[in-house]
């Protein structure tokens, strides 16, 4: 998988993330792994049609989907994974994915994408489409998020 | 016919008399006016308008985290931007959000009511489609049973809206995109799936790998056959799907929070094979 079409995604967080209330986001390693995404227990799938195809899992621990869903909802307190919390998840990818969208197309890549699946469990896992995919950590406000990209031009 | 009520989101009181003079008050009822975002999260819980029209900026917050907030309170909500801004980006985070309408200010009066009025007939046709897709989808499952694995049986049908789908072990999940938004999951338990493998590939012994891929495929052809019958049937209408993702593991669960989603459950001789279906409102 080419390692520039992750680019759009870092790029698109921070564009997003500033104005849902969160303040830093660093970036971590980068990993290629094999087929296989370990869920932390909560995971986002999205998926792409059109000159990109492929599919996005952001993958994260059930504290930092409640926290992240409660700096959304401007501090409000989040005691669970509650529709609401879900709700706010499903948005913050749906709104980072959706910038991205964005910035492909500013390579002149036109890209349809999909809503966004929220996963919940103790232990799964998720198989996305190809042999490999590309994992990205982050800290964001200190949370960590995995955002592991599998993409095919 | 009962008069389409509006809220006004605008810090500026010209904006606002300018919107209140636009709306023809025979068709129109302003039933609140909101100077901050926050009063208009406020009334909007209170009054549940038909309609919101947003600005973008606000001296307490921006239209676009307004027009989330008020989303996540109502997926149905209709909000219709008015904004002195209007680019692609602001287009593409709202159209994100769930936002109906983009208009430019200064709005020309018909403008305005007929994209008002649109934005409300946009539920009437919503609310016939997804089930007449949900058919071929039905259709397709049942056929491939019978024709891929030798199983032919009815289906129960049920209506799940915004619910949690539960999953048995396996989950192939495909996203869909193009005219409509929408995903599709096909669902059964390991043991059902590896059963449900021999009998599609007529092999006795199959490796884990095997079976996910026997199933996702199964899936894929469920699919594209729905998929192929509603883009011939549908003029206008194109439906892609995504590469599958496929899950698997116990107590998961696969929440959609804005679809309309219905479950079809076969019950086999080999077990309950499940597939959920979901749309969202296109654009």
């Amino acid at each position: 998988m080419d390692v520039n079409l992750v680019n759009p995604f870092i790029d698109a967080l921070g564009q997003v993330l500033p104005q849902l209330g969160f303040q830093s986001i660093t970036r971590g390693g980068l990993a290629v792994k094999e087929q296989v995404v370990d869920s932390k227990g909560v995971t986002v799938l999205i998926g792409m049609t059109n000159h990109i195809r492929g599919n996005i899992a952001y993958n994260m621990d059930e504290e930092t989907a409640r926290k992240i869903a409660s700096t959304m909802m401007m501090g409000m307190p989040v005691a669970e994974m509650d529709p609401m919390a879900q709700s706010a998840i499903s948005e913050l990818v749906n709104m980072v994915t959706a910038s991205a969208t964005m910035n492909f197309e500013k390579q002149g890549l036109v890209v349809d994408i999909s809503p966004p699946s929220l996963v919940m469990g103790q232990e799964f896992k998720a198989k996305l489409c190809n042999s490999n995919y590309l994992a990205l950590e982050l800290l964001v406000d200190s949370m960590p998020l995995e955002l592991n990209v599998s993409l095919e031009k | 016919m009962d008069r389409i009520r509006v809220l006004i989101v605008d810090d500026s009181p010209f904006s606002q008399m300018v919107i209140k003079r636009t709306l023809d008050e025979n068709e129109f009822e302003i039933c609140g006016v909101a100077e901050t975002g926050r009063e208009g999260i406020e009334l909007y819980r209170s009054l549940t308008p038909d309609v919101v029209t947003m600005d973008i900026t606000m001296p307490d917050m921006d239209g676009l985290i307004c027009s989330r907030q008020i989303m996540l309170f109502d997926p149905q909500a209709r909000i219709v931007v008015l904004s002195s801004l209007k680019d692609e980006r602001l287009i593409a985070q709202g159209k994100s959000i769930g936002v109906k309408g983009f208009l430019q200010k200064p709005v020309a009066s018909q403008e305005l009511m007929n994209t008002i009025r649109q934005v409300c007939q946009l539920q009437q046709i919503e609310d016939g489609w997804q089930e007449k897709f949900l058919e071929y989808f039905i259709q397709s499952f049942k056929q491939n049973l019978k024709d891929m694995a030798r199983l032919d049986c009815e289906l129960s049908v049920t209506s799940a809206q915004g619910g949690k789908f539960i999953s048995q072990g396996l989950a192939i999940v495909f996203g869909l995109t193009g005219s409509q938004q929408g995903r599709m999951i096909l669902d059964a338990s390991l043991e059902t799936a590896q059963f449900f493998t021999q009998r599609i590939s007529e092999k006795d012994v199959l490796g884990e790998e095997d079976v996910l891929h026997g199933v996702a495929e199964f899936a894929n052809i469920v699919c594209g056959h729905s998929l192929s019958k509603i883009n011939n049937s549908y003029e206008g209408i194109e439906l892609r799907p995504t590469p599958p993702s496929i899950l698997f593991g116990s107590n998961l669960s696969i929440v959609n929070p804005k679809l309309k989603s219905f479950m079809a459950t076969a019950q086999t001789e080999i077990g309950q094979l499940s597939m959920s279906v979901g749309f969202a409102g296109g654009e």
